[in-house]
């Protein structure tokens, strides 16, 4: 678990638990003290109560499985379609010359634009919140596996070459393993990214879900329960990372590198 | 073409070859290897190769003509950046040649020749795969798991790795890995085997058991073996026969039938005729480091 911490010690880790829990006292005696009005701020305490009162009467778990559906079946999709057209890009030149133009035009629009273009195409429902996952998720996974697959040591091609592994063989015995490093980088970026679009478009339009409910509190003054939900946010992010540094630590540590080069593709 | 053959088909013409040891010490036998009349045969007409730099085009290898018939070890001996390297690419088909024409199997070569095997000279290892894994790598999925296993543990033995076997390439010495790297290539009994300055990272000992084990395989398999190196004693015990190539651009300074009892007998490396031997060949390469001190 020691990968979850960038420190290692003891005193480590609990330095670096002193900020967060100063800023939890001082937000704690902002709002108790009632220097800022608790509709605007409530406090720590009272985010968790309203945390806790949302998973007693399910509102909590009836949101955050739209949210989760969401958001992992988008993120799937960029993965089923980002890694073999990444592999592809990185081993053809041909392949690249076809695709990446076209590629290069869509990647500097924003997921968010895309937003309303996708409702009006697909509707209201889940298949347009999995699609714009889906399409924000993607670029980063095509294009860590396109960098991936190009960077494999020249040697090494060759090496293949000699030895009669080419077409599928090819991309299942060097490309794809060569590559996995890079493409866990880039599929932790995504989950991030995946993480963001998702709540985005449940906030534009959306009948349920996390994004929705924060709108929906925001409307109606619940500050709390906005709080309490972003702070969800925050904890799916920061599992869903975990579980992917950890598997990244795994690949590193079996090639004899070090958890310093995972920092360093941050 | 170069008829692809089924590799289990090859391993069987390989054996065939192997049971044919005691005849083909007597002279050259007829090999029946239909498609392969001349299997594992390389020969260099008139080869040169130069590369477009920004200082134009600059020749590496020129008027290179040599022909080698299978079965045979040969040694190409020439100082650093000579071309050693180019020329093992170029049989290899990763590379080729901008003037005249090789052979490879007696067919002038287009894209990677079929049953070459190739050691660079730096270890080409997969990192994510154990040291087993990685000498498997050829024959992976082209015959059946236990004996993939077997032949590769075989292989791994038989250059003192057996108890390496899971270790990943990280956790391998250089000359560890080097090792591994001949495993792999032994896996497949190559008709043509290429070898770049193999022993280069090896402490002596180490060395000299390899290049037993190198001379074992050739007794058992008779590839066409092309040994480049930089050591003229190395050159001279494993070979039948010694290039020497000039620097700049690589041409054959010398090519000499080394006429002594093949193979080599541990004692001949402390005889007279070794060190006369090296002596000879040494006259060949002096030359060209002087002209490199030079500029
Ligand atoms: N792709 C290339 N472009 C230009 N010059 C090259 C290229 N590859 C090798 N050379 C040059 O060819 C010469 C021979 O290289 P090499 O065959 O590796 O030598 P050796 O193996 O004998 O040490 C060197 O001077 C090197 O700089
Ligand atoms: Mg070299």
């Amino acid at each position: 678990m020691r990968l979850l911490q960038s420190t290692d010690s003891r005193a480590g880790k609990i330095r670096s638990l002193i900020i967060p829990l100063v800023l939890l006292l001082g937000w704690e005696t902002l709002s108790v003290s009632g220097t800022v009005s608790s509709v605007f701020l409530p406090g720590p305490v009272a985010v968790i109560e309203a945390l806790l009162n949302q998973l007693t009467t399910g509102t909590l778990v009836a949101n955050l499985m739209p949210t989760m559906q969401r958001y992992l079946l988008g993120f799937a999709l960029s993965c089923i379609f980002g890694i073999p057209i990444g592999l592809l890009c990185g081993v053809s030149a041909r392949v690249r010359g076809y695709i990446n133009a076209a590629l290069e035009f869509l990647r500097p629009i924003p997921p968010i634009a895309l937003i309303p273009v996708l409702i009006l195409w697909l509707g209201i429902g889940d298949a347009s919140k999995v699609a714009i996952v889906a399409y924000g998720a993607f670029w980063p996974i095509w294009l860590n596996t396109m960098l991936g697959v190009q960077e494999i040591p020249v040697l090494l091609r060759r090496s293949a070459r000699v030895m009669g592994i080419h077409g599928t063989r090819y991309f299942t015995k060097v490309a794809l393993p060569a590559a996995l490093p890079k493409i866990l980088a880039g599929i932790r970026i995504s989950a991030a990214l995946a993480l963001i679009v998702v709540i985005a478009a449940e906030m534009i339009e959306a009948t349920s879900g996390i994004g929705y409910e924060i709108v929906n509190a925001e409307q109606t003054f619940h500050s709390a329960n906005m709080l309490a939900y972003i702070v969800v946010i925050s904890v799916v992010g920061y599992i869903v990372n975990g579980f992917l540094r950890l598997a990244e630590h795994r690949v590193y540590a079996g090639r004899g590198l070090s958890d310093t080069s995972i920092e360093t593709l941050e | 073409m170069i008829k692809n053959h089924h590799p289990g088909e090859m391993a069987e013409l390989k054996v065939r070859s192997g049971q044919n040891v005691r005849e083909q010490e007597l002279g050259r036998v007829e090999q029946d290897l239909g498609e392969y009349s001349e299997k594992g045969r390389v020969s260099f007409e008139n080869i040169g190769k130069s590369y477009k730099t920004v200082r134009g085009q600059i020749p590496i290898i020129s008027g290179i003509t040599a022909d080698l018939e299978a079965g045979t070890f040969t040694s190409i001996l020439g100082p650093s950046g000579c071309g050693k390297s180019t020329l093992l690419n170029l049989v290899a088909g990763l590379d080729h040649p901008t003037e005249g024409v090789l052979r490879v199997h007696g067919r002038p070569s287009r894209g990677i020749p079929d049953s070459v095997g190739f050691v660079f000279q730096e270890p080409a290892l997969y990192p994510w795969r154990t040291a087993l894994e990685n000498v498997v790598m050829p024959l992976e999925g082209r015959i059946p798991k236990a004996e993939l296993r077997d032949r590769g543990l075989q292989q791994l033995d038989r250059v003192g790795l057996l108890a390496c076997r899971d270790r990943r390439p990280h956790e391998l010495s250089g000359g560890m890995k080097q090792r591994v790297m001949l495993a792999r290539v032994f896996l497949t009994r190559p008709a043509v085997l290429l070898l770049d300055e193999p022993f280069g990272a090896l402490d002596a000992l180490t060395r000299e058991a390899m290049q037993a084990s190198l001379l074992d395989l050739w007794i058992c398999d008779r590839p066409t073996v092309i040994f480049v190196t930089h050591a003229v004693d190395e050159a001279v015990y494993l070979s039948q026969r010694v290039i020497v190539l000039s620097h700049n651009p690589a041409r054959v300074a010398t090519d000499t039938v080394i006429d002594e009892d093949y193979p080599r007998n541990q004692t001949f490396r402390f005889c007279q005729r070794f060190s006369d031997w090296c002596k000879n060949l040494h006259s060949y390469l002096a030359p060209s480091f002087e002209r490199e001190n030079v500029g």
